[in-house]
């Protein structure tokens, strides 16, 4: 079979199946609209708080202000101790508590030292950060003017506290990538790149094991496909991933407004090269299958451990050396890595070499796996018949 | 015994089991792989904390004061200075492969500007593409470089007399005092092992049972089954579904055993309310199940609608971005599914100590879930049971 007949033969194949050409088609579209859904806002906000304020000042009054004006935090309530809201904490209807004690005014006036204490939650630590994030921030303004004013009092030139108060911050956090530290901007370009793999793992893999139960298409009929077929048929389907992937990449990323287009040449032929690979292991697994349901039954639970293996979301420094060992056989750990440098980092083709290449030896590996297995289930089909 | 539990569902069982034992894989699909995925997500986890981020230093300032501060930076937990490029320009490429996470930037000038009242900020350029790293490594930086602003704070303050110790305190006369109830050490092994293994739980529970059903209809052995189970409907699920119950209530079981035993994060409320919560979302998941292949009776299109349901759904459970920041959309979406009503369940009786109110409460909403698959599954599900020429559709 000559390698363009085979080629638009898979096409053909893949559109003429009514259950399958959904899921080579339409289900990344679904799933790149339904996906980012939850992290449509970006930002962490509103996460409620409970204020308990014992000491009922002007001051303690200013504090609760400030606080209620930060876009993080919502006060949701108020309560008069602190045992009255631990009970909506514990179980997760709020998201912290804010202390401000007896005395603390009049404290704070004596130079006696006082603090206000804010109680996160360790069972959901992205609103523990924001609402102990947030107080921190109230509290070191409340701070530093109430520095100034000790100062003034202590008698301190004027011409010192000018300057303590025009002073700028001492330290600055700038991110160099993601700049507005967008929450779907991390998770979606890293997960986009899984739901292509695993959208085209599973049709892939369902339409070659339904080749060999009904001993058909490009890689399973009477005629033997050869090398030229056989690289047809992954070329067919490498079309499928590598569109999958440009919309992402292309359309996607615009269309949410996540940081793209760093390096798009360089990411354009990593889209080649990993569309390639996850053909090439579509075919291997589903001659390993060759069951036209078993890749959905596999696959679907297989998600959330490649996406914390690939060390985007879990850094790898922290992750077992045999973890990440593995983690090198699955081609999302290099392609979210190599996307999101390319995409949102504008990394050089020098600096994703290590994906580069971990991203071709899975290629080389899987295209000779799929050949291998093709042609020991032609050969035992053959020896049945 | 043998009259209490009737034959026809000990039938089908003993048929299942059977079916089981000569099918290595469907064998594998309902316990090796998820006892497999479970274990390598808690292996992920095990280091509970990242230590040791690599991050490079640029020193433009070379002063004692700089190298103070950089040894700040070695020292705390999180961070580890891995480089010390001489210049912005050669740290950022080392940025954007990867090999550090962040870079700090200490001016030239930095303590003469300071020593001169026209201090100069130092800047963390971090990757906030790495979000939970980012979070780790500015909030390491930052203790760094507060601790020394404080030190100074203090000196300078000293000059008023009365010693260090009580121009500490005056200097740092009115805190913040920032604390953390439940995995105080805000463990990852917690966080995202606690969570996600439950998830994934969940998932191929729903898996199993849908491919014990479904298998039925893609085979067209709906027959076989229903004589083995003597025409009653009832008999057939219930035999059905029983080795997935026995399974996934024995993984649940192992699921909570592992986190509060073994790995050491003891229940702070109520163990026993806990493992009640994760029977019904094992039990809820064979119900909805039932719904999806009653609903297809087709084993393909109920696997697919497991992925778009359940597959999801921790996305949308607030186990990391809230819930309370999600637009109303995604909020709506997420209540009508199990395992958002599960975490806090579980992290209630296991991190917190919700009281039982707050637990009967949430379990009043996830038991919906085991009641209305219930309800419009089973008349589906009989239907299509009676409608032979719907099986075998792939």
């Amino acid at each position: 079979m000559s390698f363009w007949s085979s080629l638009v033969q898979t096409v053909a194949a893949v559109l003429r199946d009514r259950g399958l050409a959904l899921m080579f088609v339409a289900a990344v579209p679904a799933y790149s609209f339904f996906y980012p859904l939850p992290y449509a806002t970006e930002a962490v906000r509103e996460v409620p708080v409970v204020v308990v304020d014992r000491d009922a000042s002007s001051l303690s009054r200013d504090i609760v202000a400030r606080l209620a004006a930060v876009p993080a935090v919502h006060v949701a309530g108020t309560a008069t101790a602190v045992g009255e809201a631990t009970a909506a904490l514990a179980g997760g209807e709020i998201g912290g508590i804010v202390l401000i004690p007896e005395n603390f005014a009049r404290d704070v006036a004596r130079g006696t030292p006082t603090a206000v204490t804010a109680f996160g939650t360790g069972a959901y630590p992205v609103q523990d950060k924001a609402v102990l994030g947030s107080v921190g921030a109230v509290m070191q303004g409340v701070a530093t003017e109430l520095g100034g004013a000790r100062l003034a009092r202590e008698g301190a030139p004027a011409a010192a506290l000018q300057q303590a108060a025009r002073a700028g911050p001492v330290f600055i956090d700038q991110s160099l990538f993601n700049l507005a530290h967008g929450y779907g901007s991390y998770v979606v370009a890293a997960v986009g790149i899984l739901i292509v793999q695993q959208m085209m793992l599973i049709a892939i893999a369902a339409l070659v094991g339904t080749w060999l139960e009904t001993h058909g298409g490009t890689l399973f009929g009477p005629v033997p496909p050869g090398w030229r077929g056989f690289a047809g048929t992954l070329t067919g389907f490498g079309v499928f991933a590598f569109l999958s992937l440009l919309y992402f990449i292309g359309f996607v990323f615009w269309l949410q407004d996540y940081p793209r287009g760093g390096n798009f040449g360089g990411a354009l032929t990593f889209a080649a090269l990993t569309a390639l690979t996850f053909a090439s292991l579509g075919i291997a697994l589903g001659a390993w299958f060759a069951d036209r349901e078993r890749a959905f039954q596999v696959l679907l639970g297989t998600s959330v451990p490649f996406l914390f293996v690939c060390g985007i979301v879990f850094p790898r420094e922290a992750m077992p050396a045999p973890v990440n060992a593995l983690a090198l056989l699955i081609p999302t750990t290099p392609g979210i890595m190599g996307f999101v440098k390319l995409n949102q980092m504008g990394a050089t083709w020098n600096e994703v070499r290590p994906e580069a290449l971990n991203m071709a030896a899975l290629l080389l590996l899987y295209t000779l796996l799929a050949a291998w297995a093709m042609q020991r289930r032609r050969a035992t089909a053959t020896a049945a018949r | 015994m043998a009259t209490v539990v009737p034959a026809g569902f000990r039938a089908v069982v003993a048929r299942e089991l059977r079916h089981l034992g000569r099918a290595p894989w469907d064998q594998a699909l309902l316990l090796w792989l998820p006892a497999a995925t479970l274990l390598l997500l808690l292996w992920v986890f095990t280091a509970g904390v990242p230590v040791g981020l690599p991050v490079a230093v640029v020193d433009q300032d070379n002063s004692a004061a700089s190298r103070d501060l950089v040894r700040r930076i070695a020292a705390t937990r999180g961070v580890a200075v891995a480089l010390r490029p001489t210049s912005l320009e050669a740290a950022q490429p080392a940025v954007r492969s990867g090999a550090v996470y962040a870079v700090v930037h200490i001016p030239a000038d930095w303590e003469r500007d300071r020593l001169r009242g026209a201090p100069s900020p130092v800047a963390l350029y971090g990757n906030a593409q790495f979000f939970l790293v980012a979070g780790i490594v500015g909030g390491d930086v930052r203790a760094a470089v507060s601790s020394m602003a404080f030190d100074r704070a203090v000196m300078a303050e000293a000059r008023f007399g009365d010693g260090l110790a009580h121009s500490a305190r005056r200097v740092d006369s009115v805190q913040a005092d920032l604390r953390t109830l439940f995995d105080p050490a805000l463990s990852y092994e917690v966080y995202l092992g606690g969570t996600l293994i439950p998830a994934i739980l969940h998932l191929f529970c729903v898996v199993a049972a849908v491919s014990a059903l479904g298998r039925e209809f893609r085979d067209r052995t709906v027959g076989d089954w229903l004589r083995a189970a003597a025409g009653r409907p009832a008999a057939a699920l219930l035999g059905k579904l029983a080795p997935v119950a026995v399974v996934y209530l024995g993984l649940a079981l192992a699921t909570v055993a592992t986190l509060a035993g073994w790995r050491g994060w003891p229940a702070a409320g109520s163990l026993g309310l806990w493992l009640v919560a994760i029977a019904m979302l094992m039990l809820a998941s064979m119900t909805i199940a039932v719904l999806m292949v009653g609903a297809t009776a087709n084993l393909r299109a109920a696997l697919s609608l497991t992925g778009l349901y359940v597959a999801t759904g921790i996305a949308f459970s607030g186990f990391s971005f809230p819930r309370a920041a999600m637009n109303d959309l995604s909020q709506g979406w997420g209540s009508l599914l199990p395992f958002t009503h599960y975490l806090p369940l579980q992290q209630g009786q296991w991190l917190g100590a919700a009281p039982p109110g707050t637990w009967a409460q949430g379990m009043a909403g996830l038991a919906l879930f085991v009641v209305v698959p219930l309800a419009a599954g089973v008349p589906l599900l009989g239907r299509a049971l009676r409608q032979p020429a719907r099986w075998g559709h792939r």
